[in-house]
């Protein structure tokens, strides 16, 4: 017995190194293949910060909530662009470098790991610089739900991406669509604005967004009293789960049509 | 072990949609060393891709125990820009191997320590490749997958490349996917991946002899292709065509033989010879080739080399004219007339009567007269009995000294030519047997030897048997003396212009 797990284990920790091996050359073959689109793909959100940060301080004066409007859009941007960059990413599943010798869900795992690795480095830049400035509230209040929200949003994306790959599969213009509706997307997801301060009726639309609740969790690790009312974590979970789920059988289902590598 | 269960591996979509494997199952067992051979386009190289994990399947599933290199030659593929170095470290961490001793290995088998350090892109497609091919062999894994090809590069790095080949073979498992059965040595199990499908063979001969059968007809249209050029007299064209899928794809036996055919066609004896070996490596029951050597050997001179060449084809076709015409034609330019003799008397081909007496003729040359008798038997009496087929007849009985019979034939070779009986006699006269000739007295006063009375011959004779005549009335014998004093005399009437 002990030596079944033994062995289950010190597999289980094989596979884990190799896992973080092909995540790391993932992270740095994408950022090293091009230098300007690892620039873009760190200034993009941070221009997005800047520009939200600054309309707003041109139209109202005061942060929406918090003390920065850099950090309160921040919490708002970085969180959905790891969404944004995991569906991007994943988009092309079906012909995506793959992990020699492993299976699809190493495949899965290592293009979710990478970006959320990436991001929340990038993340934990950006507060570490906002503190540096002197914005207390850059600290998280609850570094643990920040990070089931950033997992949420993760595995959203991968949901989201993968779908995307099966309709790419069958009609590839789909892709440029998904990249114009992604941006238009941003707005009902609760990034530039407190859910619930929002119009009522704009708001019932965004709660149907479940990468709403996920950015509002995320802010309430970020900030003490974001105000939550609106969160519903149990309608995000499901969400998720149902997202994954249902992304896996489409996938699954449509693999014998699709052009795979 | 790696397991493949029911895979299925499609490429393209809708009208380019292609069914690559199709419901693949198969088993390979750790430590063996597989040769699965499949014909061009029968995803062999699919199937490396898909044990190694760089591809997935459509459906279906692969399970794999213990650790499969990439593809050898491919390694640079998992990640194109890294130096070598680099690339080695990524793989060691991959697979589990000592990033140093792989270093060493990969920089010994390169012989230059600054490549390791240079981007693969900046490299040659040459030192590129080497890199791959030395990282494929120095990674320490449970299974090599090879494409055709275990070694490549120059002499020396070929033959680093075999000896670690040797080396891996030892420790892990191979699977070699080839079209070419010259390969499967290299190997103990064989398999065949054809119409999706893998199959395991008993023994490495089978699955060759498989393999023959159906490659026999993979070809069949660039075959055809080519034969119709050359029946329109473009020679040349159909030759650089087939020469060019040789060198595409390495070739099958139908291949070889259509073009060692038109080489031979126009007296391209290398190609010929190249190609009908070839021919013959593919399968050794390529008569068509052992013809084409025979035939080239034969116009060359090698006459030893056109026996062995035209005995392999006879062996496969016993009534092929040619195999046999070749083979007893070089049989007697090599002096081994008792062997020609055989060949020309096996034959069962319509007119016989030729080759009976190219048969004869042979025996004659080999002595072999009890065998110039046996030939003859067969036509004694007979309308086809030639007079030459009974003066070697005459001749074979006189040599074997069956002096009856000898007597016999001589009668009726003298009522057919004269001529050539008196000769017989005139030989006989001459030689340690005389005294036979006193047999054979009252048969020449039998027959008619008129027709003889003017040739040299019948002068000849007369002065033999006197001069026998005189010797023995010398030597006491006064009957025998008289006797051929007696038939002297009515050799002499007969020369006589009155006579």
């Amino acid at each position: 017995m002990w030596r079944i797990f033994t062995k289950s284990t010190s597999a289980a920790g094989n596979w884990f190194s190799v896992l973080l091996v092909v995540t790391a050359e993932t992270i740095g073959d994408r950022y090293r293949r091009s230098k300007l689109g690892a620039a873009l793909a760190i200034l993009e959100p941070l221009g997005l910060i800047a520009l939200f940060s600054w309309l707003h301080s041109q139209d109202v004066g005061r942060p929406p909530f918090g003390t920065s409007s850099v950090l309160f859009y921040s919490t708002g941007v970085l969180p959905f662009y790891l969404f944004f960059y995991v569906s991007w990413r994943l988009r092309a599943w079906d012909t995506l470098r793959r992990v020699p010798g492993g299976t699809r869900f190493d495949l899965l795992l290592v293009q979710m790991l990478s970006e959320l690795i990436s991001k929340t480095v990038i993340i934990a830049i950006v507060n570490l610089g906002l503190w540096l400035y002197g914005i207390e509230q850059a600290v998280p209040r609850d570094p643990l739900l920040c990070l089931g929200a950033l997992i949420s949003l993760m595995l959203l994306g991968a949901a989201v991406g993968i779908v995307n790959a099966v309709i790419g599969g069958f009609f590839f213009s789909w892709f440029y669509i998904y990249a114009i509706l992604m941006r238009a997307w941003m707005a009902f997801s609760g990034v530039l604005f407190v859910v619930d301060q929002m119009p009522p009726k704009v708001r019932d639309i965004a709660l149907y967004v479940p990468m709403t609740h996920a950015v509002t969790l995320y802010r309430d690790g970020q900030y003490s009293k974001f105000p939550v009312a609106s969160l519903d974590v149990h309608y995000l979970l499901v969400c998720t789960i149902v997202g994954v789920l249902m992304s896996f059988v489409l996938e699954s289902a449509t693999r014998e049509w699709r052009p795979i590598k | 072990m790696i397991v493949l269960n029911a895979v299925t591996k499609i490429y393209g979509q809708y009208r380019n949609r292609k069914i690559i494997l199709d419901q693949a199952d198969a088993t390979f067992e750790a430590g063996e060393h597989y040769v699965v051979l499949g014909h061009r386009g029968s995803g062999k190289s699919t199937l490396l891709r898909l044990l190694s994990g760089l591809q997935y399947p459509n459906r279906g599933m692969i399970k794999r125990r213990g650790s499969v290199a990439p593809p050898l030659g491919s390694a640079s593929g998992v990640s194109p820009r890294k130096t070598p170095r680099a690339l080695i470290k990524y793989l060691c961490g991959i697979y589990g191997c000592d990033e140093h001793s792989v270093t060493a290995v990969v920089a010994h088998a390169l012989g230059d320590d600054v490549v390791m350090d240079v981007g693969l892109p900046q490299l040659t497609i040459e030192l590129r490749a080497k890199v791959n091919y030395a990282i494929g062999y120095a990674l320490d894994t449970d299974w090599y997958l090879m494409d055709e090809v275990v070694a490549y590069g120059d002499e020396r790095f070929r033959s680093l490349c075999l000896r670690m080949f040797r080396q891996r073979q030892r420790a892990a498992g191979t699977i070699l996917v080839t079209k070419n059965i010259r390969n499967a040595h290299l190997g103990t199990r064989g398999a065949l991946l054809h119409g999706g499908k893998l199959y395991f063979a008993k023994t490495m001969a089978d699955a060759v002899g498989l393999f023959q059968e159906l490659e026999a007809n993979s070809h069949a249209d660039e075959v055809d292709y080519a034969e119709k050029l050359a029946a329109m007299g473009r020679v040349g064209q159909a030759k650089d065509y087939l020469t060019l899928i040789v060198e595409e794809d390495g070739g099958d036996q139908r291949i070889f033989e259509s073009l060692a055919k038109m080489a031979f066609s126009t007296k391209d004896w290398d190609v010929a010879v190249d190609a009908a070996k070839a021919g013959v490596a593919c399968s050794n029951a390529s008569l068509v080739s052992y013809l084409i050597l025979a035939k080239v050997a034969e116009s060359r001179g090698q006459y030893a080399d056109a026996v062995e060449y035209s005995k392999s084809a006879a062996a496969l076709a016993p009534k092929s004219l040619d195999a046999n015409g070749i083979l007893a034609r070089s049989y007697e330019k090599t002096g081994q007339n008792r062997s020609a003799a055989a060949v020309w008397r096996g034959f069962s081909a319509p007119n016989t009567a030729v080759f009976e007496r190219r048969a004869l003729h042979n025996l004659v040359l080999a002595k072999d007269w009890a065998g110039v008798l046996s030939a003859t038997d067969v036509l004694a009496g007979s309308d086809a009995e030639s007079v030459t087929t009974l003066d070697l007849r005459v001749k074979a009985l006189l040599e074997l000294k069956e002096w009856g019979r000898a007597t016999e034939e001589l009668r009726r070779l003298a009522s057919k030519s004269a001529d050539k009986a008196l000769g017989h006699l005139y030989k006989l006269a001459r030689s340690d047997d005389w005294s036979a000739i006193l047999d054979m007295v009252d048969m020449l006063h039998e027959v008619d030897l008129g027709s003889a009375r003017s040739s040299r011959i019948m002068a000849y004779l007369t002065v033999t048997l006197d001069r026998r005549a005189f010797i023995c009335r010398r030597e006491g014998k006064e009957r025998v003396g008289d006797q051929l004093q007696s038939l002297s005399a009515f050799l002499k009437v007969i020369k006589a212009p009155d006579g």
